[in-house]
């Protein structure tokens, strides 16, 4: 194998985000091969209260902390890998030189901190672009950099539902649903990365770096187009349909066999709709007039979904999934965790990368979702320990001297554990 | 006219999934020149979803397709046709990027595969957009948003425990999935811009939809638990939507501190000390009788004033708001993201804005094309037909 140049090698990018939306939009950018300084926190990776019933933020192997918690953590593992670590006090001023001197030698910074926080740090993008010009600068506090909210602050679940998500979503009878996996942030995340890249192709022809400004609120409105422009056109508000279509039917989730297994099946034509009588061995349904056309198809669907669900509830999901497919019907089997993980068409594609993480020991992960026929990343790095490449970046990267680093050291400005973990 | 990023680049554009058209929604928000191929009569697909305009079903007027393809070129094209084929050879020739969401193996059976295409055009980069990607035992499979959802682990673990799971409210998943296709197109862009080199991105929806979760992997391989539905509670935090006098909440009541604030907000003081509340994990799984000792307090606000109050106080909480609020929200509308725009058909609407502020290179908001507006700026001024030669093509129905 030759050793191709990966699709982003070249781009350095500091990363002083936290939590889910910013650290995924660096980690797109990190998997695709920018090489990434993750600007840590020397009081660690505050994810977890650690002690008995408080621990509610964090995920560990078997569920144990253990002694160096801030190498085990899962979640922060897994949206942290490919990078570099440099553990610094920002609030400390010979730390803000340290981050201009590295500005200066980078293409990207991105923060997810509330809107005042980088000026207040004096590193916002006024200072930032006049030491250098072709810098690009993404922050994305959750309610953008502008406007009477910008200094309010939420998790993602509250963006989501802020934005409008919640309220079109789940059962009719109900109120608004937040999602399950809050879908918020990794929309945030990934218009976060996006426009970063969109601002690097801006830069390839000008010279000209820029200020990005991303609302979590105005990424997610935007992934709700279609029903405002609809509420626009229309005068009415979308209804909350359940697992139903506004045009399309049958269109649900259908109980199969087995504890809470499920399977979503929907059909969009006359074809498919003779397809599934077909699959489900009664083929006569095609010809009933209950069901004949699509408007009368959605009248009737109550009873179109308790023939289905007769059918499918003997049946196990998969086999429900492959059996409808093979058919031209578009079905699909409700997984776990558990199902996704051994699924066979992620597998098939090599979906989820194994990474040794220290500390933990070699797991699968999810991982890049688009392949490159060329510039693929080949290896796939843990995320560093707290502090690992200090001295890489003040050293190589920078060319201090040792007695700046030692410096830097004994004032506790850089360092490579938590304060009160020596163990 | 302000330089917009992408001004440069010239997108064809033969996507006829939601995804697909995603992907260069954001493409021609950004400035490209994207060419949106649609079929001659009744055009792209989603011009046939509603809902439409005034309820009036029509190819123009369809709202799904207004916001889809909103600053394309659009050109029509019996694709499938051997004229099909040779203008899209044409076509490819000349552009930056290609992106197409066909079943696998569609466009190589019509000589239009990336091995075709790349030697006419070895900077080319070729985006296919596709449910489940060109390889595996699910690639001649179809989905919709919902089938990705099912697939990618968000219904399994969306709406209440003890009843049917819920999938997501429209098609976010395929808006993520071309979103990596825009990730991936202009990375594979940069690389061009360093080497030279063009190349074939592929991107699955059932990937893209998987590899987004927070704490669903780990949670099962770091402690072996499969995590199921629990309403609009989150993990294993203290973050839910509660009922208020107008509407609904969203509340995080994490941390003590955020905690004891929030009480003394709503004069409920005692609930600090309240064991069953204690911690934010007790607040996670006493979350019913948490929710009815809230209950009166919170029917006296409404969800504008808990939202203003709890956020001055830094109180994380946000108003379920609906569509209609959002138009007239005041952050909304002092960052400007509500935009008018005026089409032919439908006249002048407000329509989403961009979806992140680019300061030097701002999105431009432009407007659905008609079916085959461009037809006579791409076969004519592009290709060198002339207007006889289109008038021609159309009457044939290649056009």
């Amino acid at each position: 194998m030759t050793t191709e140049k990966m699709v982003l090698e070249g781009i350095r990018v500091l990363d002083l985000t936290r939590a889910w939306a910013g650290p995924l939009a660096v980690r797109l950018l990190a998997d695709m091969g920018a090489q990434v300084i993750k600007i840590e926190r020397p009081t660690g990776r505050g994810v977890a209260v650690v002690s008995g019933k408080q621990r509610t933020g964090g995920v560990y192997p078997g569920g144990e902390p253990g002694a160096h918690p801030w190498q085990r953590e899962g979640i922060y593992n897994k949206f942290n890998r490919n990078r570099l670590s440099l553990a610094i006090n920002l609030t400390a001023p010979q730390a803000v030189a340290v981050f201009k001197d590295l500005a200066r030698v980078s293409d990207v910074v991105v923060d997810n901190f509330s809107a005042r926080v980088m000026d207040n740090l004096g590193l916002g993008y006024k200072v930032l672009s006049a030491i250098n010009p072709a810098l690009i600068q993404l922050q994305m506090p959750a309610f953008g950099m502008t406007g009477p909210y910008r200094h309010y602050v939420t998790g993602g679940s509250i963006s989501e539902t802020f934005a409008g998500l919640s309220w079109l979503m789940g059962y009719p009878d109900r109120g608004p649903l937040a999602s399950g996996a809050r879908i918020c942030d990794p929309i945030a995340g990934l218009m976060g990365c996006s426009a970063v890249l969109t601002a690097l192709r801006h830069r390839r022809r000008s010279g000209h770096g820029q200020h990005i400004d991303l609302s979590h609120g105005e990424a997610i409105t935007t992934f709700l187009g279609e029903a405002a422009v609809g509420y626009v056109m229309t005068g009415r508000l979308p209804e909350r349909l359940g697992n139903r279509h506004p045009t399309y039917a049958p269109h649900n989730i259908y109980r199969c066999r087995g504890e809470d297994s499920w399977v979503t099946i929907t059909v969009t034509t006359d074809e498919e709709w003779g397809a599934l009588c077909q699959a489900i061995g009664q083929p006569e349904l095609a010809r009933d007039e209950r069901f004949a056309e699509p408007p009368v198809r959605w009248q009737h669907q109550d009873e179109l979904d308790s023939i289905i669900e007769a059918w499918t509830s003997q049946r196990d999901h998969h086999e429900v999934m492959h059996h409808l497919q093979r058919q031209g019907v578009i079905a699909a089997a409700v997984l776990d965790i558990k199902e996704m993980l051994e699924d066979p068409q992620l597998q098939a594609r090599g979906f989820y990368v194994s990474v040794d993480q220290p500390g933990v020991g070699p797991l699968p992960y999810p991982g890049l979702p688009i392949k490159f026929s060329r510039g693929q990343r080949l290896r796939w790095d843990p995320c560093p320990d707290l502090g690992e490449h200090n001295r890489w970046a003040l050293q190589d990267l920078l060319g201090y001297g040792e007695e700046e680093v030692q410096e830097l050291e004994l004032a506790g400005t850089i360092v490579s554990r938590p304060p009160g973990n020596l163990e | 006219m302000t330089e917009q990023a992408l001004s440069d680049v010239v997108v064809l554009d033969l996507s006829q999934s939601i995804a697909g058209g995603f992907c260069t929604r954001l493409l021609a928000g950004c400035g490209a020149q994207v060419i949106k191929v649609e079929r001659p009569g009744r055009g792209d697909p989603t011009r046939s979803l509603g809902p439409f305009y005034k309820d009036d079903p029509h190819p123009e007027q369809s709202a799904l397709y207004h916001f889809l393809h909103g600053g394309k070129r659009s050109v029509t094209l019996d694709l499938p046709s051997p004229f099909g084929q040779e203008t899209v050879r044409r076509l490819a020739k000349e552009a930056d990027v290609l992106v197409e969401s066909c079943a696998p193996g569609t466009l190589e059976s019509l000589g239009l595969g990336y091995d075709r295409l790349e030697p006419l055009n070895p900077a080319l980069v070729w985006t296919s957009i596709t449910p489940f990607g060109s390889s595996g035992p699910y690639a001649p499979y179809k989905a919709d948003s919902m089938a990705l959802d099912a697939l990618g682990g968000y219904i399994y673990i969306n709406g209440d425990e003890d009843r049917q799971p819920a999938r997501m409210a429209g098609p976010q998943a395929e808006y993520v999935t071309g979103a990596h296709g825009y990730i991936g197109t202009l990375a594979a862009l940069e690389y061009r811009a360093a080497t030279g080199l063009g190349q074939r991105v592929e991107v699955s929806g059932m990937e893209s939809m998987a590899a987004l979760h927070y704490f669903l992997t780990v949670m099962y391989t770091y402690e072996g638990e499969i995590k199921r539905r629990s309403g609009n509670r989150y993990f294993r935090g203290s973050t839910t939507i509660f009922p208020c006098k107008d509407g609904y909440i969203h509340l995080s009541l994490g941390g003590p501190q955020n905690w004891e604030l929030f009480c003394d907000f709503v004069g409920m003081p005692e609930l600090v000390k309240d064991a069953r509340f204690e911690t934010s994990y007790d607040r996670y799984v006493n979350w019913r009788e948490l929710e009815d000792a809230l209950r009166p307090a919170l029917m006296q606000f409404t969800q504008s004033e808990l939202f203003q109050a709890l956020q001055e106080l830094r109180v994380l909480a946000g108003s379920a708001m609906t569509l209609e609020q959002l138009l007239h929200d005041p952050q909304y509308n002092a960052r400007g993201y509500w935009v008018e725009l005026d089409h032919p058909v439908t006249g002048r609407l407000t329509y989403p804005g961009a979806p992140f502020i680019l300061e030097e290179t701002p999105w431009q908001p432009r407007r659905a094309p008609t079916l085959g507006e461009h037809n006579q700026e791409v076969y004519c001024q592009r290709l060198g037909y002339s207007t006889e030669d289109l008038a021609r093509l159309r009457a044939t129905g290649l056009v």
